[in-house]
């Protein structure tokens, strides 16, 4: 258990690490979610269950950095996860150009799910949103991308 | 869709906790965000929003020392080529400083009347050990008759004994054939300087003149070559001779072996 949880945690701090040094390049950059990237590299290999718990678990963190309200991007994350673990229980994808399109499109379904939650609950959405995502998923596109070399290595003998 | 209930363990796993998130959402959101669910989010995750705040500003101030720390190593390397070349520009420009000191000590020094100064530059001295000469060089435009006296940064040099072209033999004042008509400008005392080589005797100045170390000797003006009043030099000994005259040694007003820049004095007019 504590095996498959150092490549986790290593990953993680790399996803830290890479949200803390984004703004030194520019504040734009923060649109970026790290953690998305960090799912979509645990799901593809973690299946439907892994998926579910890691989403939730960074779905949580996301919404504890990113937003106001605790739970939407927990939610989110949650069933991104589901899915993703559910291709990558289907499909055998390695190479690192599918991840990082997996990676976009979370990215874009996930803002897309929590746009919607906020107009479900009268929330007001930050604009140019859209603009803002598209940015956003590319960049996150790009660390998934980065993330997956390392976790090549890492999770080579197990899932995590 | 007859999956066994371990199997089927992920989706309702995912529905519960869909559920659950968006029963906590709809909670905040009805209560302005301030409720107790989000409260108790807040303090869970509160130490993790510490822990990464202190480790984003760990994280960037190192960096940002880093960055200042190595632009401060480039900035010290730049700096200390500068410096160098600077030095060396240093270096270049203490001889044009003299050279500038001597031309406004030229440039400055009073002008004897009915005569044009032209500077020329000189370029080095020879002739020794027989002979003290000075090479100088005028623009080859002007006409520089022989005899023309030379006058450096403190007094007279010496005459122009050659030309060619636009360079000009100089017989300093203590070469060994020189001779200058000189006044003491203490006692009025007149005498001929003659050069020594590296100094000149003042002759032709009985014991009974009064004569001391120190007195500034200037030019006479009787020799018909030099303008009168240009300083000559200084006494730096003087004895009576056993032939009623004195034996003074007198040290040249300007040092020769410095001269970078000159003053030809052109007669004007007859």
């Amino acid at each position: 258990m504590a095996k498959r949880l150092i490549p986790v945690l290593l990953l993680l701090l790399l996803a830290v690490g890479i949200q803390t040094l984004i703004p030194l390049i520019s504040g734009e950059l923060t649109i970026a979610n790290p953690y998305l990237a960090v799912l979509v590299t645990l799901a593809m290999r973690g299946g439907r269950l892994g998926g579910v718990v890691w989403g939730t678990f960074l779905g949580l963190v996301s919404d504890a950095y990113f937003s106001p309200y605790i739970g939407f991007h927990g939610m989110t994350f949650c069933v991104i996860g589901y899915l993703l673990g559910w291709l990558g229980s289907k499909l055998l994808i390695t190479g690192i150009l599918p991840m990082a399109f997996f990676a976009w499109g979370a990215y874009v379904a996930d803002a897309t799910a929590v746009a919607g939650l906020y107009r479900l609950l009268g929330l007001p959405l930050a604009s140019p949103f859209w603009i803002s995502v598209l940015l956003g998923s590319l960049i996150t596109a790009t660390l998934a991308a980065i993330f997956e070399l390392p976790a090549r290595r890492l999770f080579r003998k197990g899932h995590p | 869709m007859d999956l066994k209930p371990a199997a089927r363990r992920p989706e309702v796993l995912l529905i519960l906790i869909v559920l659950g998130l968006f029963m906590l959402l709809t909670l905040q959101v009805r209560r302005g965000g301030q409720s107790v669910l989000g409260n108790m989010a807040l303090a869970a995750f509160g130490p993790l929003l510490s822990a990464y705040d202190s480790a984003s500003r760990l994280t960037r101030e190192g960096f940002q020392a880093y960055v200042w720390q190595k632009n401060a190593a480039l900035e010290a390397e730049r700096l200390a080529a500068e410096n160098r070349v600077l030095q060396g520009r240093l270096e270049l420009s203490r001889p044009l400083e003299k050279e500038v000191l001597t031309l406004r000590d030229l440039v400055n020094a009073p002008k004897p009347q009915g005569y044009e100064v032209l500077g020329a530059r000189a370029l080095t001295q020879y002739g020794a050990p027989f002979s003290r000469y000075l090479l100088v060089s005028c623009d080859s435009r002007y006409f520089i008759p022989e005899g023309t006296p030379v006058m450096g940064p403190g007094g007279a040099v010496g005459r122009i004994q050659g030309t060619s072209g636009s360079l000009h033999k100089v017989i300093l004042l203590t070469d060994p054939s020189s001779a200058v008509g000189v006044v003491s400008e203490r006692s009025g005392v007149k005498g001929v300087a003659v050069g020594k080589g590296s100094d000149m005797d003042v002759r032709w100045i009985s014991n009974e003149m009064d004569v001391r170390v120190g007195d500034q000797f200037t030019t006479s003006g009787e020799d018909g070559v030099f303008p009168q009043g240009l300083r000559v030099g200084t006494a730096v000994s003087v004895q009576d001779g056993g032939d009623y005259l004195k034996k003074i040694t007198m040290a040249p007003a300007v040092q020769m072996d410095e001269l970078t820049w000159v003053l030809l004095m052109r007669k004007t007019g007859g």
